[in-house]
């Protein structure tokens, strides 16, 4: 019954920066950003100096690397705005806690720290002004929690160990038992549909600083401990294998179609994350090497987009106080690097070439074609395919049409801005090099063997084809800068004011603005409304009343009168009495 | 440059902005009966993608402003084809308290076709004889829209609010 | 060599797509029993669009737009095999990179309209892409069981794989897929009834709204490419394996065919179009996966 020390020091180490922010932020602002920012850079930087010391192999590596990328930019996001005192503390617990559940290979320290980074987190979201995702948010993860309590009850008492490995000393069924139970609370964690209730809201309802951090990281924890479970579980996963990967496939097309029809750019980026992750789940489902690995790339890859695109949103938001959709417009005129930023991350997250969304992709792609289910196949296609319109629906409705608020806005401010520089060089660079992520994980995915698949810093190498994402990459620019030639030599232009537009002739007044936001994809919303009238929400609601209905026949019994409670009383003595004698007394 | 005007001359977008009867002109130069598109002619939705602006009969107050306001919109080189007597003269509206009696006035016309109405074969024969200006960079109307812009506003200022429709 | 190679393939589809382009007027012509524009009126088209003075501009993203359409169709156009024996260029392609990449363009042309700020252009984006949903999906359906069976992505060997005899060719093997996919190629011309984007009586020209001059012109020169390339998409899957200049005259017989329809077709509604996708098309594609299993 040993807690991993290292988890704790690191642990330990978050907390401690947290409570110094805490203590600078109260005496001043700016001695709060400054703090923030120095005392967040030097426990990264500290954790990372030990764990060089005492260096981990593997996806446990690749996760670190990824959650303090995420880490330093959504500290880049907290202390580039007016952010609370207390926040501060909270964001830092719960980095700290992700990292440790990262670190830590024993179930005692994960639930732990699943459980110490869903406090955290909860604390934060009610914190702030909107409180119904904080407890959504609880209600769900507090359930995944107990089911991981009951994961660790069920394996101790089968072998008596605590560590990872213990799995291996089950018998087949138990085995597919404790795999079930720990996917369901990873699935849980990642916002797996049906479990995904919380996610819009409590993304919604969270400091912009720390929905960053929950979409690039804290749902890392999920993507972590499912592949931990797949690995763990080896060959046997695959009896139970392709049920998750319908999961996450149903995850990727449902959420993807809600992600269309949001009129908010965090919900609808809440939306997109689910979405993106169900490709994670259809990787882990379908469990061969080829699919695991396309799934943990594209959960490095999603780290790296979601975050980018929530941390322009919050950008936005710190700017213009609004992230309803239907509000923002033309802002690429005042914050032109940020508009950049959202380009890329939307590029990335449609899985065009040459980001880092693409060569992820690709791999599923692969592993899904070689696995040969056309349903799996060809829905996740649809999956990418709206993931291509979700995207453009938010570049388009913040940054393009007519500039629709009354002042002027500044670009983001300078944290922010070094935040997304942060993000694009990973997203461009690994675009063209999957492979440096890809050795990481090389070990522990080799255990799974087929199909063959072998890769190089930039060329993947599948049964189906070999793929050189360098050469994409080079042609992509060189076509780029022989277009840029075509269009610089034919002339100059000359450049308008937006009111000077097509109308048919007709003179708009200057106060009315035309810009086609609202209700984007209305031929959608029509179209599907059969498949989107049935939602999981829907049967939740049911659910919480029919809960309620019981709860309400139960509170009758408190009527008030003492004369009933004494009915109750005889009520309840007859039944021991019964229970007793085994037969109904004889009371004359 | 003769390159340039060769292929303007050959390439014309037409945008109608048909008002009047004159519009009822178009349909069977367009169809299979008289067929412009021989000639490159083609119609376009927006004043952008234009190159010539046909105005197909009168033009009252109302009118003349979006006229206006979609000729300053096209891009240069544009041209103008007035069509029909009531852009020469007012035609038979030349008395009217509202129409306007010379387009020339408030826009440069390169071509006028006249008649009430002129027939397919007219039209054709004035695109014919744009063609030719602007081979020989005769139909500088545009150049002398900005050249003398001035004068033109003038003469748009004395009927109509310019500075709210105009746009150049 | 390559260098050469890749600008001598993108030069010659891109006078073959105006070539085409001018053709398909001319068809259009005759079923209207007019006598047409000459073949080469898309040149000229071209070359006064290019002649243009300072086209209007409505900021850097607008002007960009068409920069990123035109240069994502020719990125596009390196990764799909032209003809037979790699006898002018091409990457080894696979269909993922193929079928991303080709949505660079329509994203380029949907950033630049977006920024347009016209509510014309907008709609017409958001109906391009609400199609997309149809004609993206079918076209993949139709193509699995091709790469289920000849178990490769690479575009190359699926073409090489149907040469030899007729009855090698996919378009006879599969002909449900074959008939699927044409559907699907239609759409991604954006040939009536499926040209809702554009719709230039309804939202006048949708995303070309604001374009003039020389934007127009890319524009064109983006046509032009996407033309081969949509057709080739199809050619290289069902009736790959003939050498360039079959190639060439397969594509030009599909874009003749959807153009004929084209002439004589009405416009859908959107989400007619969008529904339609999901019946017929998709249940063509379908009933070809079951018998392939089966």
């Amino acid at each position: 019954m040993m807690v991993n020390q290292g988890s704790i020091l690191i642990f330990t180490t978050f907390i401690l920066a947290g409570l110094l922010t805490y203590f600078l932020a109260r005496v001043s602002k700016m001695s709060g950003r400054i703090g923030g920012a120095l005392t967040g850079l030097f426990s990264i930087i500290f954790v990372y100096l030990f764990f060089h010391i005492y260096s981990l192999p593997g996806v446990q590596n690749l996760m670190f690397l990824l959650i303090g990328l995420v880490y330093v930019s959504s500290l880049f996001l907290l202390v580039s705005k007016e952010t609370p005192p207390i926040q501060y503390l909270l964001f830092s617990g719960a980095a700290g806690s992700t990292f440790a559940f990262i670190n830590g290979l024993d179930f005692i320290t994960a639930f732990i720290f699943l459980e110490l980074s869903t406090v955290f987190v909860f604390l934060s979201i009610v914190s702030g002004d909107r409180k119904k995702g904080g407890f959504l948010y609880l209600l769900f993860n507090g359930t995944g929690g107990l089911l991981f309590l009951y994961l660790l009850y069920f394996i101790y008492m089968k072998t008596g160990r605590f560590d990872y490995s213990a799995i291996a000393f089950l018998k087949p069924d138990e085995k597919i038992l404790a795999l079930t139970i720990g996917f369901l609370t990873f699935a849980i964690k990642m916002g797996t549909m049906p479990f995904h209730i919380w996610q819009p809201y409590a993304y919604r309802d969270a400091d912009n600083g720390i929905t960053v951090f929950l979409s690039g990281a804290i749902s890392k924890i999920g993507v972590f401990g499912a592949f931990l479970m797949v690995f763990l579980q080896g060959s046997s996963f695959r009896i139970s294998g392709n049920v998750y990967a319908y999961l996450g496939v149903i995850t990727a097309v449902l959420a993807g179609l809600y992600a269309l029809l949001q009129e908010d750019a965090k919900r609808l980026l809440a939306y997109s994350s689910l979405s993106q992750l169900g490709y994670v789940v259809i990787g882990l489902g379908l469990a061969n090497s080829l699919s695991i690995s396309g799934a943990i790339l594209h959960a490095v890859s999603h780290g790296i987009f979601e975050s980018l695109l929530f941390l322009v949103v919050g950008a936005v938001y710190i700017r213009t106080k609004t992230t309803d959709l239907n509000k923002l417009g033309g802002l690429i005129t005042y914050m032109p690097i940020s508009f950049i930023a959202l380009l890329f991350g939307i590029i990335a997250t449609s899985g065009i070439p040459p980001t880092i969304g693409f060569p992820s992709k690709w791999m599923l792609y692969h592993a899904l074609v070689i696995n040969g289910d056309p349903v799996l196949l060809s829905l996740t296609f649809l999956a990418s395919i709206l993931a291509f319109l979700y995207s453009f629906r938010l570049v388009y409705s913040i940054f393009l049409g007519p500039y629709t608020l009354k002042e002027k806005v500044g670009e983001a401010p300078f944290p922010a801005l070094a935040g997304m520089v942060f993000f694009l060089l990973p997203l461009l660079i690994l675009g063209l090099f999957p492979g440096l992520v890809l050795k990481f994980i090389e070990l522990p995915v080799v255990r799974f063997g087929l199909p063959d698949f072998s890769f190089t810093p930039a060329t993947l190498k599948t049964p189906l084809a070999t793929v050189n994402f360098l050469t994409v990459g080079v042609v992509f620019i060189a076509w780029f800068v022989v277009a840029i030639l075509v269009y610089a030599f034919a002339g100059r232009s000359r450049w308008l004011p937006v009111k000077n537009n097509y109308t048919a002739a007709e003179a708009i007044e200057d106060e009315r603005i035309l810009h086609y936001t609202g209700d984007f994809y209305r031929f959608i919303r029509r179209d599907m409304n059969f498949l989107l009238r049935h939602s999981i929400q829907r049967f939740y609601r049911r659910l919480f009343n029919l809960f309620g209905v019981i709860g309400d026949g139960i509170s009758r019994i408190y009527t008030g009168d003492v004369r009933t409670y004494v009915y109750f009383i005889l009520l309840f003595i007859l039944i021991v009495l019964f229970k007793i004698k085994g037969g109904f007394p004889c009371l004359w | 440059m003769a390159i340039k005007q060769w292929a303007q001359g050959r390439s014309l977008w037409l945008m109608h902005f048909c008002t009047g009867c004159g519009a009822v002109e178009l349909p069977p130069t367009m169809t299979s009966r008289f067929d412009m598109e021989r000639f490159g002619i083609a119609p376009m939705a927006t004043p952008r993608q234009a190159d010539v602006l046909l105005v197909t009969g009168y033009l009252t107050v109302k009118t003349l402003k979006r006229v206006i306001r979609s000729y300053e919109q096209m891009i240069d080189p544009k041209y103008v084809i007035g069509f029909g007597s009531c852009t020469v003269n007012g035609g038979m509206y030349y008395d009217s308290y509202n129409v306007i009696n010379h387009l020339d006035l408030y826009i440069p016309v390169d071509v006028y076709v006249a008649g009430c109405m002129p027939r397919p074969e007219a039209i054709i024969d004035a695109f014919l004889k744009l063609r030719q200006m602007i081979v020989n960079g005769e139909a500088d109307g545009w150049k002398k829209y900005r050249e003398n812009l001035e004068w033109y506003r003038k003469n748009q200022r004395k009927i109509l609010d310019v500075d709210k429709w105009g746009l150049l | 060599m390559f260098v050469v190679k890749a600008i001598l393939t993108a030069i010659l589809v891109i006078i073959l797509g105006l070539l085409y382009g001018g053709i398909a007027r001319k068809v259009t012509a005759r079923v209207h029993r007019r006598y047409g524009p000459p073949f080469y009126q898309n040149f000229i088209d071209v070359l006064k669009l290019f002649s243009k003075r300072l086209p209007t501009s409505h900021g850097v993203m607008f002007e960009l737009g068409p920069v990123m359409a035109f240069g994502g169709m020719l990125v596009s156009l390196m990764f799909l095999p032209v003809g037979r024996g790699n006898p002018l260029f091409t990457f080894e392609g696979d269909l993922f990179v193929l079928l991303y990449l080709i949505v660079v363009a329509p994203l380029g042309l949907a950033l630049g309209a977006g920024q347009a700020s016209n509510p014309n252009a907008t709609i017409g984006i958001a109906r391009g892409l609400t199609l997309m949903i149809g004609y993206e999906f079918v076209f993949f359906v139709s193509v699995l069981p091709i790469i289920k069976d000849m178990h490769t992505v690479n575009l190359f060997r699926i073409a090489m794989a149907q040469s030899g005899s007729l009855s090698s060719l996919n378009a006879v093997r599969y002909p449900f897929s074959f008939a699927a996919a044409l559907i699907s190629m239609h759409a991604m011309l954006g040939e009536k009834p499926f040209d809702q984007t554009v719709a230039p009586h309804e939202i006048a020209s949708g995303p070309m709204v604001e374009y003039g001059g020389k934007f127009l012109g890319l524009l064109q020169l983006y046509h032009a490419i996407a033309i081969i390339v949509e057709t080739g998409l199809v050619v290289t899957f069902f009736l790959g394996g003939f050498s360039m200049p079959v190639f060439f005259l397969l594509t030009f017989v599909l874009f003749i065919m959807a153009v004929i329809v084209n002439t004589v077709m009405p416009r859908f509604r959107i989400f007619q179009a969008v529904q339609f996708f999901f019946l017929l098309p998709l249940v063509l594609a379908v009933i070809n996966i079951i018998i392939n299993a089966g």
